[in-house]
């Protein structure tokens, strides 16, 4: 120890500092200023933060067309009555989550961000959906000067330079078109560098939407679209073969598949392949892609949206039989618990815990309904449960410690689940 | 809208503070309701999931979790919470790589003895100074045993006399202490490898406080989660559950409630106002004050407020791999850096020379799937430097150009390949701490460690602490500072003093009561039936012991 001391003396370390610590601080605290503490908007993090990630978006509809009979494309801009005088920033392939008041009841939905990240607007574009509630009202209500809210952009399917490879191979089902459009207006206003071909899948030609546009853009160097007509499927007569009477110059037939995908893409060059569209696309591509030998980091999909049916899942009966509930699917009561209050909905055994809270008149915080950006993070209380095996983006402790995302989660039995207590909207 | 006392205890923030915390004061007995802004329990000690990976999202390794036959106190502590989380112990504490002809690329083994044997092989020289640095900690260590046995106040002479080593550590300086005991640049500068955990450069850090975390890792190794951080988040909120406790997620709040001077409860973003005896924020002080009236905030409180500093803050770079951590040949933990040391000066620029990569699979080999590994290159940063040129519209692209810069450093200093295995990547900064936690500046770990507020300051400094009654805190912006261990301790020390408080309340009531009763009595005798309550004078803490009974 002497030593120790003796040496420290030497670089005149000493002992007798500690007994300075205090009146250094204090006198460091006693020259400060008085005022109040900086509020966090002052600080740049904190600015940023706000501006890039705002809880809630208010805007005003300033164009609206009519693009075929079921779809409209919808141009949100910023509400400068309300004090909202510029869009977060988005990447193209982004989606905002949209509110529409039904009833007095507020529902949300994702729409892909459809425009050019460079045009100060979001453009949406919104298919009536055969029983959407939430795609009809907005058809049947929605006009230039309406107000809505939206929430800030979200969602992980964007090019990435130091992920994707620069050619992108974008396949498009039906409405899937949404995001591609984005992506291409990107490349042509100079916002992305990567180069883009489009197979656009449409059934008939009179399906296509924005033709003229898509024509005009693929002009662009770097950019090309091909159109993929499938046909007519409530006919049954799907022209892929060279002597269908329904062949079309121009255009490609059949479904989007590894064949075609290989046709389109360069040969000695890495492609990245982003997908957007319905459900039986990605389906479908899960059996195609592998043939074409793709590492997995060349393969994104946009948001797989809500499972329809838990049974068309191999895992579904090994999941009901294993937890002891092979017997009498059903209808299942929901038992909810926010706060104080308790609520109770069916929910059959083919819906999402999310979609029966809300035929039940529960809204629940939801974000992309697909089942990946754990806007609605749930700790279930008990009972058992089946969460669709493709877009179960929970945690590892989330399975040991029961907390699902009930948006594509399934009942197996009676369930008690406890939600937090509603910060939404909070316009923080 | 609420009863005049509907919980014990109303804790802030559900980070590591806010969870122990309420877990400790629940097996009190005492009515809990832990709140947080977000819908994840765990604040930072948490984890998120992109395509097939789940990426840790801030725990680089737990100090003092020690070894099976000598539990740290932070094992305890999980241990006698009930969680039960497993973890791996890795016991190469880093291997760290300075560029440059002085340059070195050194692994450093944790134990006692395989530290100072690695130490040796790689600095030959350093066997005295090294035996000097064990005597010094074994010293600093009795040195605590001693402050602790007299509750806190030790005689100033015993201190001098017997324990001036650590008198000596705890007023200087790391770099001091380290060049005192005769060490040379190189093994220094190994020595100094930690100090972006704490965010202080070696020249500015408490030695004592540095000294006390690399002997956590020398004798204990680091211990890292199998299930990421946030697994111990949600053992630690179901544990709170079981004990009673109330957990309401996505409820912000946004306002304290006054009883006079005293906090008394908080009103959440939904509307809803909670009261209670005590309330324990998690939550910075800066905020809370932000929150109060500011003619309810000392004019004290404001100075030590505006002469803080906040701490350093991060830019991390999360990397899914299709490559195995074997094949990649990664490590679980490396350091780089471009210099022997790093001052403030290193930091002030938008790309600081030093960084830290993870590689989570070395230690924990199925984090993901097979033939595939993560990545989590940590850079500490101060934001205004780092974000001096970023605005909302380039945010993007700067994240992805800041990203580029290590990944390409990191493969031309390792020789490994990443880039061309990138599966997935994401990038947080300090707009991602300012985003989740409200963090002022953005800032990761609070208020600065620095010299005049560091840790020993702080401790010492008695006096000057953000005071405000009914007010408790917790959390890594406290005295003891930033780090999982510290913070998980932060919440049981918060507790530990509002069970006090509670108690002595309870007491108090109690005695009132019989007083009163007696009193009651005494009158009734004296045949005085003005029907008169019996003397009022217990006012306002009557009023709440009722308020408790409700509640109890």
């Amino acid at each position: 120890m002497g030593k120790i001391a003796n040496k420290a003396k030497k670089l005149r370390l000493s002992a007798a500092k500690f007994l300075k610590i205090v009146p250094e601080r204090q006198k460091k605290i006693e020259n400060a200023g008085a005022g109040d503490v900086k509020p966090l908007r002052d600080y740049k993090p904190n600015a940023l933060a706000a501006e890039l990630h705002p809880q809630v978006q208010y805007v005003k509809i300033t164009d609206v067309r009519q693009l075929a009979p079921d779809v409209k494309l919808i141009r949100l801009s910023p509400d400068k009555d309300k004090n909202c005088f510029r869009l977060a920033p988005f990447a193209p392939g982004q989606c905002v989550s949209v509110e529409v008041v039904i009833e007095g009841v507020s529902h949300e939905r994702p729409y892909s961000v459809s425009s050019s990240p460079l045009e100060g607007y979001y453009e949406i574009i919104v298919k009536r959906e055969p029983e959407g509630l939430v795609s009809g009202f907005i058809h049947d209500n929605w006009s230039v000067g309406t107000e809505a809210r939206v929430s800030g952009p979200f969602g992980e399917f964007s090019y990435n330079p130091l992920r994707d490879a620069r050619h992108v191979i974008g396949v498009a089902g039906g409405i899937g078109i949404t995001p591609m459009r984005s992506m291409i207006k990107a490349i042509r206003d100079g916002f992305s560098d990567h180069t883009l071909t489009l197979l656009y899948g449409v059934r008939t030609e009179e399906d296509i939407v924005l033709r003229d546009e898509l024509d005009e853009a693929a002009g662009t160097p770097g950019i090309s679209v091909v159109y993929v007509l499938s046909g007519d499927r409530s006919r049954n007569d799907l022209p892929d073969t060279a002597e269908s009477p329904d062949r079309k110059d121009g255009f490609e037939h059949g479904f989007i598949d590894a064949e075609l995908i290989r046709k389109y893409a360069p040969e000695n060059e890495p492609y990245s392949v982003f997908a957007a569209g319905p459900d039986a696309m990605y389906r479908f591509l899960d059996g195609e892609l592998p043939k074409l030998s793709l590492r997995k980091k060349f393969i994104r999909f946009d948001f797989r949206g809500e499972p329809a049916d838990p049974e068309k899942y191999s895992e579904y009966q090994a999941a009901r039989e294993e937890q002891g509930c092979a017997q009498n699917p059903g209808i299942f009561r929901i038992t909810v618990r926010q706060g104080g209050n308790i609520f109770a909905a069916e929910c059959p055994h083919n819906v999402t815990i999310m979609k029966a809270l809300e035929y039940a008149g529960m809204i629940i915080p939801s974000r992309c309904r697909s089942g990946e950006c754990g806007y609605c993070h749930t700790r279930v209380i008990s009972g058992k449960y089946f969460t669709a095996p493709d877009r179960d983006g929970r945690r590892k402790a989330d399975t040991i410690y029961n907390y699902v995302h009930p948006c594509v989660t399934f009942p197996l039995s009676d369930m008690e689940i406890e939600l937090g207590g509603g910060t939404r909207g909070s316009g923080k | 809208m609420a009863n005049s006392m509907d919980y014990d205890v109303i804790i802030v923030g559900a980070g590591n503070g806010g969870l122990t915390c309420a877990n400790e004061i629940a097996s009190n007995g005492y009515r809990v309701l832990l709140l947080d802004k977000h819908n994840l329990p765990g604040g930072v000690a948490s984890s998120f999931v992109r395509g097939r990976f789940e990426y840790e999202a801030s725990l680089h390794e737990l100090c003092d979790l020690g070894t099976e036959e000598h539990p740290g106190k932070v094992k305890l502590l999980l241990d006698r919470l009930g969680v039960s989380e497993p973890f791996e112990n890795e016991m190469t504490l880093f291997r760290t790589v300075v560029k440059g002809e002085n340059g070195y690329d050194v692994s450093v083994k944790a134990g006692r003895e395989d530290f100072v044997r690695s130490m040796l092989e790689i600095c030959p020289e350093s066997g005295k100074s090294l035996e000097k640095l064990l005597k010094l900690l074994d010293s600093t260590a009795k040195a605590l045993e001693y402050n602790e046995r007299t509750h806190g106040k030790p005689s100033k002479l015993v201190m001098l006399l017997k324990y001036s080593g650590f008198l000596i550590s705890a007023s200087h300086s790391l770099d001091d202490v380290l060049l005192s005991l005769g060490f040379e640049d190189k093994a220094r500068s190994i020595l100094e490898t930690y100090w972006s955990y704490l965010g202080v450069p070696a020249n500015e850090i408490n030695a004592f406080h540095y000294l006390e975390m690399m002997f956590g890792y020398i004798n204990g190794g680091a211990a890292v989660p199998r299930n990421r951080s946030y697994a111990i988040s949600l053992a630690l909120a179901d544990r709170a559950l079981d004990k009673g406790c109330e957990i309401r997620l996505d409820s912000e709040v946004t306002e304290f409630i006054l009883d006079g001077d005293r906090i008394c409860g908080v009103k959440i973003a939904s509307g809803e106002e909670f009261r209670a005896r005590e309330v324990v924020s998690n939550i910075i002080p800066h905020n809370v004050a932000n929150m109060l009236p500011s003619d309810k905030v000392r004019d004290r409180d404001k100075k030590l407020l505006n002469a803080r500093r906040f701490g350093i803050s991060f830019l991390c770079i999360y990397i899914g791999l299709d490559v195995s951590a074997e094949e990649l040949g990664m490590n679980y933990t490396t350091f780089i850096s471009d210099s022997l040391f790093s001052d403030r000066n290193t930091l002030r620029r938008q790309f600081p020379d030093v960084y830290v990569v993870n590689c989570l699979n070395a230690v924990v080999d199925d984090a993901t799937p097979p033939g595939t590994s993560t990545l989590f290159i940590t850079v500490p940063v101060y934001p205004q430097y780092f974000m001096e040129d970023v605005t909302a519209g380039n945010y993007r692209a700067f994240k992805n150009a800041a990203a580029e810069h290590y990944i390409d450093d990191c493969e031309r200093t390792l020789g490994v390949s990443i880039r061309e295995h990138i599966e997935e990547i994401s990038v947080t900064t300090p707009v991602t701490f300012a985003r989740y936690f409200n963090a002022p500046e953005g800032t990761a770990y609070g208020y600065e460690l620095s010299h005049w507020d560091g840790l020993m300051a702080r401790m010492l400094d008695k006096i000057n602490k953000f005071d405000f009654d009914g007010l408790t805190f917790c959390g890594g912006h406290g005295e003891t500072g930033d780090g999982f261990g510290v913070t998980y301790l932060s919440g049981i020390e918060a507790a530990e003093k509002v069970v006090r408080s509670l108690r002595f309340k309870d007491r108090l009531t109690k005695i009132r009561n019989i007083t009163r009763i007696a009193r009651k009595d005494a009158d009734k005798s004296a045949a005085n039936v003005s029907g008169k309550p019996a003397a009022d004078a217990s006012g306002k803490p009557a009023a709440k012991a009722s308020g408790k009974m409700k509640g109890a």
